[in-house]
């Protein structure tokens, strides 16, 4: 103990402690979600569901495996496969389903639970441009059989995989189950197929009234399209909400805007829907895209005010402005400078406590003996610092390079003790 | 190497201060579903007493049984394994724990470390906790998830999207996971790690034939649908999880058939079963 202290003491009368040194908000990214002021409708926002009530924070060493660099915000999803709503009326009399390569994976459904259809194999008659296949050929597996593995489609359930020399072009799926409007959904995915819709966006985080974008494409591995026909749509995480999303000039990017309004109280995510259909030497490709963002009102933010607290270690109050009371998170990674001059992880470190609507802080805190340990000095910086609702699961604000505490440096942007937004 | 690193650490560190370090626990942790048995519906008996007998006092030991279908933070899921595992290491004295996870239940333990100021329970947990040992954890969610949440939002009604599913699949859809493996989860790829290690096991293939020994551990049935069910997954996968998502936080411990009797390679089913030496693999881990 006494050696600790001794180290500690020379930490500090060497400058390399926190204590000496001056703190400045960094410039923001372009994956940065910060809000510009904080939501007026509070009415909007849901009840906090947090049950603790006690402050905590919790701090560990980085670890070897510690990113060094910004994690991507970028979020993409990719499809070689689509979904077709029919009735089991039109199953009867047949459905047709373009198919771009062999080997493609169907499956059958009924849309809802508990409608005890009769999905019989014997009654499935399928071709493939106009060539009858031999069904006893293909391999076949029920709902029971799925659902037994975890796979839980429902009950109601028949799904067969064509063969790896099958055609591709025009599948004729015919059976008959009995029943009338039962609504179904026929699953075709098609693994082998060199056709793959993609859907991006910056982040996965947004606040609600911010313009939310997303890029489409489609490609056949050599060559990228703009597609003929895109269709999608915002969904809220209870469904109750649909908003389209608009498609821009240039085709290829959607766009859409959740209100404050349409915050849903339930838990979960927002679904971003788009349906691509492209025609292409007289083949149809058609693929269904599905990504999950969370969209959060602008219900609070690091309010800019700093305190560096006098301590061994590093001791920082951060201000922190709500516009509803709940239990707020924040998370830090904090990074100081090896030998060689990089920066380097040192630690991670949460605090959480709840707070009323107003002009609050959260203090994050690393201690003299970790930062010994560490063997980093200054400069040191604070990055992916993240606000949290714990209450009501949302991300409020996210900056991949926020604090820069050090000696002043005439190459660092903005002025010292200035939120950048 | 990292890992015979860490252990040889802490066994030097165990016969130095033994009589302070003494106190290993091991805790079994299911997946989805909603468990009151796990020991005879989830794990077996088999495969639970033969594990635990790695312990200095094989009565150090407990199965979880909660309810994973929520959402993981949700009290049933992670408020409910907080629950069980303070109630285990305070009762039992417990200072040196190990935590066995199955697919799902890593993402709720992973919860747990990655969220300590959620939960009063959570910090005294994290610093009990030697490490997870996570048997095919379903970090990255599963392409199985997404294929069964599906209709068309603009040609019929809703219902699908809350309908018959619980909240559990829809959170391991592949892009639900990745939203809160970048915000709310730690472990992953270009974010910070975990406060604690996370070894993953994963399971590569499923063997369903009739002339072949390794489908029938576990059941020859479970092995046939699991089989099926590698048709909406990619060629590296335990039926249920591709192996990328198996890998997806943490770290690599093993790939099956790089340490299990013949080099079997193990399937969800058989992932949480005394199938190829599994068991004593992690027997010997305690």
């Amino acid at each position: 103990m006494k050696t600790t202290n001794i180290l500690i003491a020379l930490a500090l009368m060497s400058g390399s402690a926190f204590a000496s040194n001056n703190i400045e908000w960094m410039p923001g990214s372009e994956s940065d979600l910060v809000a510009g002021r904080l939501v007026s409708e509070t009415a909007a926002i849901p009840a906090s569901q947090h049950a603790e009530s006690a402050p905590l924070s919790y701090t560990w060493a980085a670890g070897e495996r510690s990113a060094t660099e910004p994690a991507a915000q970028g979020v993409v999803v990719e499809s070689r496969q689509y979904w077709v709503d029919v009735s089991a009326r039109s199953l009867d009399t047949g459905v047709k389903l373009p198919i771009s390569a062999p080997g493609a994976v169907v499956r059958i459904s009924a849309l809802d639970s508990g409608t005890r259809l009769q999905l019989d194999p014997g009654h499935l008659e399928l071709s493939i441009n106009g060539q009858s296949l031999d069904r006893s050929a293909l391999e076949m597996s029920t709902g029971t059989e799925m659902r037994q593995e975890g796979m839980q489609v429902p009950q109601d359930s028949l799904a067969f995989r064509l063969p790896g020399d099958s055609e591709a072009g025009t599948l004729h799926l015919q059976m008959a189950t009995g029943a009338d409007e039962v609504p179904m959904v026929i699953h075709v995915h098609e693994p082998e197929s060199p056709w793959v819709a993609r859907m991006s966006t910056t982040r996965s985080t947004f606040l609600s009234d911010q313009s939310i974008e997303f890029d489409v494409l489609l490609d056949d591995g050599d060559r990228v399209f703009e597609v003929d026909q895109v269709r999608a749509m915002l969904v809220s995480p209870d469904a109750d909400q649909m908003m389209d999303l608009s498609r821009q000039t240039n085709g290829k990017v959607l766009e859409g805007v959740v209100p404050v309004s349409a915050i849903s109280a339930a838990p979960g995510l927002h679904e971003v829907h788009a349906y691509v259909e492209h025609n292409i030497g007289g083949a149809t490709v058609k693929r269904d895209l599905k990504l999950a963002i969370g969209v959060a009102p602008a219900s609070g933010r690091f309010s800019g005010d700093i305190d560096m607290l006098p301590a061994l270690g590093l001791s920082l109050d951060l201000g922190v402005e709500v516009a509803i009371e709940g239990r707020y998170q924040v998370n830090a990674e904090i990074f100081g400078t090896n030998a060689e001059g990089e920066m380097e992880a040192m630690a991670f470190t949460q605090s959480a406590a709840v707070l009323e609507a107003g002009k609050n802080s959260i203090g994050i805190e690393i201690d003299a003996q970790m930062l010994l340990d560490s063997g980093l000095s200054a400069p040191f910086e604070v990055r992916h610092l993240q606000l949290l609702d714990q209450g009501r699961m949302f991300v409020l604000e996210h900056r991949d390079q926020a604090l820069r505490i050090g000696p002043p440096a005439r190459d660092i942007r903005g002025r010292s003790d200035e939120m950048i937004r | 190497m990292l890992r015979l690193a860490k252990a040889t650490c802490l066994l030097v560190l165990l016969l130095t201060f033994g009589s302070v370090w003494s106190a290993t626990g091991v805790a079994f942790v299911h997946g989805t579903g909603k468990q009151t048995d796990a020991l005879n519906d989830y794990w077996t008996t088999s495969m639970v007493n033969s594990v635990r007998q790695g312990l200095s006092d094989s009565n150090n030991y407990v199965v979880i049984n909660c309810d994973f279908e929520q959402y993981m933070w949700d009290a049933q899921a992670a408020g409910c394994l907080a629950g069980q595992l303070h109630t285990f290491i305070n009762q039992r004295g417990i200072n040196d724990l190990v935590v066995l996870t199955h697919s799902n239940g890593g993402n709720v333990m992973r919860w747990i470390m990655s969220n300590p100021t959620w939960d009063s329970r959570y910090p005294q947990i994290i610093d009990r906790l030697r490490w997870v040992n996570a048997l095919a954890p379903s970090s990255l969610g599963t392409p199985l998830a997404d294929a069964v949440m599906a209709g068309n939002v603009f040609e019929a009604s809703l219902g699908w999207l809350l309908g018959y599913q619980n909240d559990a699949v829809r959170m391991q859809q592949t892009s639900w996971m990745a939203h809160y493996n970048s915000n709310w989860l730690l472990g992953t790829a270009g974010r910070p790690n975990l406060p604690k290690p996370f070894w993953n096991v994963v399971g590569s293939d499923v063997h369903a034939a009739l002339w072949n020994s390794a489908s029938y551990c576990g059941g020859y049935q479970y092995q046939v649908g699991l089989a099926v069910t590698q048709w909406w997954l990619n060629s590296c996968s335990d039926g249920f999880l591709e192996c990328s998502s198996q890998n997806g936080a943490g770290s690599l411990w093993f790939y099956d058939h790089w340490v299990t009797q013949s080099g079997r390679k193990l399937s969800h089913h058989q992932s949480r079963r005394d199938c190829f030496g599994l068991d004593v693999i992690l027997r010997n881990d305690l």
